[in-house]
């Protein structure tokens, strides 16, 4: 029966510390350079011996004073769920900053192992530490690793084990020393702390006792939990208003100069340098990189690259799948007899989840191109540039980031949000995203530009995007106003040194990114895909339907009859032909009517027939009202509605984009350029798809979910509306 | 007063010429330190001045007795020339001295800061200002409280006053709780050093090494850290 520990890894941004956790469980799992990636917990598993070592990564932090999101959730879990000890992963070469978080750790008064994590770039850089001394000073046995080609591994497994057997001659209780004075009041909270039983059990009352001299919101509020918190806390208050009288300064300062004081004393006994005339790599590349006439270059450089890989390259994988799931469809088609069964999977399932699988070569490239951009540090680099103009529109560096990925999906973009610290400017992010033209509304932008603007198409498509743009700023700015008038949050942001990633990292974190868009969006998919082909399909149209059958059959009986006259009276000629195509335009508008009417039986009929008075004024047709309410799960379905609203009867699931085409064209109920142009802009502006309203919800509330979702319709009805008022006035319909 | 200063001073009387013919001796004077011979190209390529404008001040400058000029010929100063160019120099000196050591300036803006105002100061004025950066000086290697205090004043800058490859050492982190927490926390504290990077494209934000590692800040916010820079050279030390 192996035994079980509970091990978490704790550790700055920029550590190398979820490659360490990587290489420990093997686990598929991102690594990155920007600060604030890993903000959900990840589990995974070691073995060692007949141990089973369960290993959470907690998110990267610098200090447990709980000032972000990530540092709270740090410590609750650290404080609440009690793993059996703590692996500090430390960047060797960065060690004075580092063991900061490392002071904090020893003040918990949890068993920690300290993990010299790439100790082989320390040692590039001419720094030697002596892992014994420094263990022996922290009270904590120090493994050197590197965990980027899997060094001291077991090392630092053999030591967890034995540090929870109690087997290991380093691990002991040592206090980080502040002076006789600042001790004395430390005692006298200890001492009140004491009195609450419950608290004393729970926490370690020197933690408690030294969080609350430093006036920490959310230690208080634990305390409170427990009876009897108010004399501790007026002790606490006393004695800080002591010692900012006789240091005259702010507490939390001064302990942290004590703190580092700490380090820098074991610091000095067991590290030595030596000096190397070593040219920094990374300051000439910023030299570039970041300089004051290339920095723009080559951002845009890199983001042109960007989307030419992501929409032109991963254009012919995305048409070999489309076909590939085309002919799946005919293919199930052929084989199962009529009935609901044969509609669900060839209308409803197929259609619907090859849509979103189509764009995963889109996605997969997106992903690779931002780990790429995220593993050597750059995109701390492109906030660095772009936060000026960030900053101005109200926004963040770090907001660019979640902004461009926009364009690739919003759904993993918002997701990406959880780097920004402050919730306004993350509410904000999350808010304009929707703005961003992702590239799920590409097909319709280029099936619509495409037919009606012909060689002018990437112009009007270009222009839709920088609407898009525009609207995200100009709703910020108006966000800001109304919801967020607050002072902006400091920018202090981590550059990390520019590493180059290897392939296999990049890899793994771009199919990380891209399993979780899949998850997220294909049960989703599946899910609504089914609900929308049972709303699209019931109830069914019955009796009304059999008017046209009888049409038909009549319209069918008097050509026969006409084509027989005919052929009788002069043979095959003129007139058999000119009967003929009446026959077939007759016949294909009979279909289409029946079709329509069919769709409008059901519930989204219905429901389009309910908003045609409202999109009538932006010059759409009830078609185009339907579509864009079953666009409201996904935008690829906007198309595939579109589809199978002109489709005549008994065409393959292969043949509706030419009939699609080919009824939007027509001049009796297809549609003009100008509605054609207010439609994708109505497309970009709206509710994204349910997947993106789903993270909102989940990311910042449902609340704001429901008002991004109001907003956007506001919005693209308005813009619409003026566009198409323009358009007319101009003559262009 | 000792006898080098009662020298020093007389380097301060009026030199009765326009600021104008005062950079013309200074760069004559200048010049033939440099080079055994001075030529009116050098003059005026040295001075930015166009070759006519040179030969036509060169012609006042004569006039007065202060060089032996012939056309087309060498420049070369006369003794009376050689005292009023000696003054014109060590006003200059006492000058860059001035915003270099008691205002702490860095050497190259003290330099072009004393050339600004050089011409136009009194000799009276000079004259006090020689005294002060003389007694900064004395007070300095006896490290007097007053002197001490001037310095560590005029030494402080805000870190968002520094330029690219400027090297500080931290004085003071102001700025409300969480912001100044966090920037303590990541190793901002009294006595740190940090050099400035880089500014971004835009000059807004900056990137600041410290602890070795990069660090970026709004230049709004790193105007909460006050520094002392630290002077590459220290003449006088």
């Amino acid at each position: 029966m192996p035994k079980t520990l509970t091990v978490g890894l704790v550790g700055n941004p920029n550590c190398g510390k979820t490659t360490l956790f990587n290489a420990l469980t093997g686990a598929r799992h991102k690594v990155a350079n920007w600060s604030g990636v890993t903000v959900e917990k990840r589990e995974g598993t070691a073995r060692f011996g007949d141990y089973n070592i369960r290993i959470i990564d907690l998110p990267g932090i610098y200090s447990l004073s709980a000032y972000t999101m990530e540092e709270i959730i740090a410590r609750d879990y650290i404080l609440d769920e009690k793993p059996d000890l703590i692996i500090n992963v430390v960047d060797a070469g960065n060690l004075e900053r580092n063991l900061y978080l490392t002071t904090q750790l020893i003040n918990l008064g949890v068993r920690t192992v300290l993990a010299l994590n790439m100790y082989d770039e320390a040692k590039k850089k001419g720094l030697d530490v002596d892992g014994e001394a420094l263990g022996t000073l922290l009270g904590m046995p120090v493994i050197k690793t590197v965990g980027t080609r899997s060094e001291g591994l077991e090392d630092l497994l053999r030591t967890i084990i034995e540090v929870s057997e109690k087997k290991d001659g380093k691990t002991r209780y040592i206090h980080i020393p502040y002076g006789s004075d600042i001790e004395e009041e430390i005692a006298k909270i200890q001492a009140q702390i004491r009195k609450i039983p419950g608290a004393q059990g729970r926490y370690s009352t020197r933690w408690l006792a030294i969080r609350l001299i430093e006036g920490d919101e959310d230690a208080a509020k634990k305390l409170r939990a427990f009876e009897g918190f108010e004399n501790v806390l007026s002790q606490a208050e006393r004695s800080r208003r002591f010692m900012e009288a006789a240091y005259r300064d702010d507490i939390g300062t001064v302990l942290s100069e004590r703190r580092y004081g700490f380090i820098s004393g074991a610091l000095r006994e067991t590290v030595s340098a030596a000096l190397t005339d070593r040219i920094d790599i990374t300051e000439k590349i910023d030299r570039v990189i970041a300089n004051r006439y290339l920095g723009f270059p080559i951002l845009f450089l890199f983001l042109w690259v960007l989307f030419q890989m992501t929409f032109t390259l991963g254009e012919y994988p995305k048409t070999l799948l489309e076909r590939g799931i085309a002919l799946l469809g005919d293919f199930t088609a052929s084989l199962l007899p009529p009935g609901p069964v044969k509609d669900l999977l060839t209308r409803g399932i197929i259609p619907g989840v090859g849509g979103v699988m189509v764009f995963l070569p889109n996605i997969l490239i997106l992903f690779m191109g931002i780990s790429f951009m995220e593993d050597t540090g750059y995109m701390a680099r492109a906030a660095f540039i772009m936060d000026k103009i960030m900053h101005r529109l109200g926004l963040h560096g770090k907001s660019f980031i979640p902004l461009i990925m926009g364009i690739g999906c919003n759904v993993p973009a918002i997701m990406a949000t959880r780097s920004l610290e402050n919730r306004q400017d993350r509410l904000l992010t999350i808010l304009i995203n929707p703005f961003m033209s992702c590239s799920a509304r590409l097909p319709v932008y280029v099936l619509f530009a495409g037919l009606f603007f012909y060689d002018k198409a990437g112009v009007i498509i270009l222009s839709l995007y920088m609407t898009g743009l525009l609207l995200a700023f100009l709703s910020a700015r108006l966000f800001k106003h109304f919801f967020f008038k607050g002072v902006s949050t400091p920018f202090v942001m981590e550059l990390p040194p520019y590493r180059m990633p290897t392939a296999r990292t990049i890899l793994l974190h771009m199919w990380d990114r891209s399993s979780q868009y899949l998850r997220k969006m294909g049960g989703i998919i599946l899910a609504f895909s089914v609900i929308i082909w049972f709303l699209g399909e019931y109830p069914k149209a019955g009796e009304v339907l059999k008017v046209y059958d009888q049409k038909l059959a009549v319209l069918e009986t008097g050509h026969q009859e006409r084509l027989a006259e005919l052929t009788e009276r002069e043979g095959i000629g003129e007139k058999v032909r000119i009967e003929n195509s009446r026959y077939a335009a007759e016949r294909e508008r009979l279909l289409m009517q029946k079709n329509a009417e069919e769709h409008r039986h059901t519930v989204i009929g219905r429901f389009g027939d309910i908003i045609y008075p409202v999109i009538r004024p932006l010059g759409f047709n009830w078609q185009m009202g339907i579509a864009l309410s079953t666009g409201f799960v996904a935008k690829e379905v906007v198309i595939s509605t579109l589809g199978v609203l002109y489709q005549t009867e008994g065409e393959k699931e292969s043949e509706s984009r030419t009939s699609l085409k080919r009824g939007l064209l027509h001049p009796e109920y297809g549609i003009s350029p100008l509605s054609a142009y207010v439609f994708m802009l109505f497309v970009l502006l709206y509710v994204p798809c349910l997947a993106t309203v789903v993270v909102i919800g989940r990311e910042a509330g449902w609340g704001w979910a429901a008002f991004s979702i109001f907003y956007q319709l506001l919005v693209a009805w308005l813009v619409c509306f003026l566009v198409y008022r323009a358009g007319l006035l101009l003559g262009l319909a | 007063m000792d006898k080098e200063n009662v020298a020093a001073e007389e380097f301060f009387a009026d030199t009765s010429l326009s600021a104008n013919m005062e950079d013309y001796m200074e760069t004559i004077a200048l010049l033939s330190q440099e080079n055994r011979v001075v030529r009116v190209k050098d003059i005026a390529k040295s001075l930015k001045i166009k070759m006519p404008s040179v030969t036509a001040a060169l012609g006042k400058l004569s006039e007065k007795g202060l060089i032996h000029y012939e056309k087309y010929g060498f420049v070369e100063l006369t003794d009376e020339g050689r005292d009023v160019a000696d003054r014109v120099y060590h006003r200059h000196t006492c000058l860059a001295d001035f915003f270099r050591n008691v205002l702490r300036m860095d050497a190259g803006s003290a330099d072009e800061e004393a050339c600004r105002v050089e011409h136009h100061l009194s000799p009276e004025s000079c004259r006090q200002i020689h005294k002060l950066v003389e007694f900064c000086r004395d007070g300095r290697q006896e490290e007097a409280i007053w002197t001490a205090e001037l310095k560590s004043r005029m030494e402080a800058r805000r870190l968002s006053e520094l330029r690219e490859g400027d090297e500080a050492q931290i004085l003071k982190v102001a700025g409300n709780g969480p912001f100044r927490k966090r920037l303590m926390e990541m190793g901002f504290r009294k006595g740190e050093r940090l050099q400035v990077m880089k500014y971004a494209p835009l000059k807004d934000p900056v990137m600041i090494s410290i602890k070795g590692y990069n660090i970026s800040l709004r230049v709004q916010e790193a105007a909460f850290i006050t520094v002392k820079l630290i002077l590459e050279e220290e003449p006088h030390a």
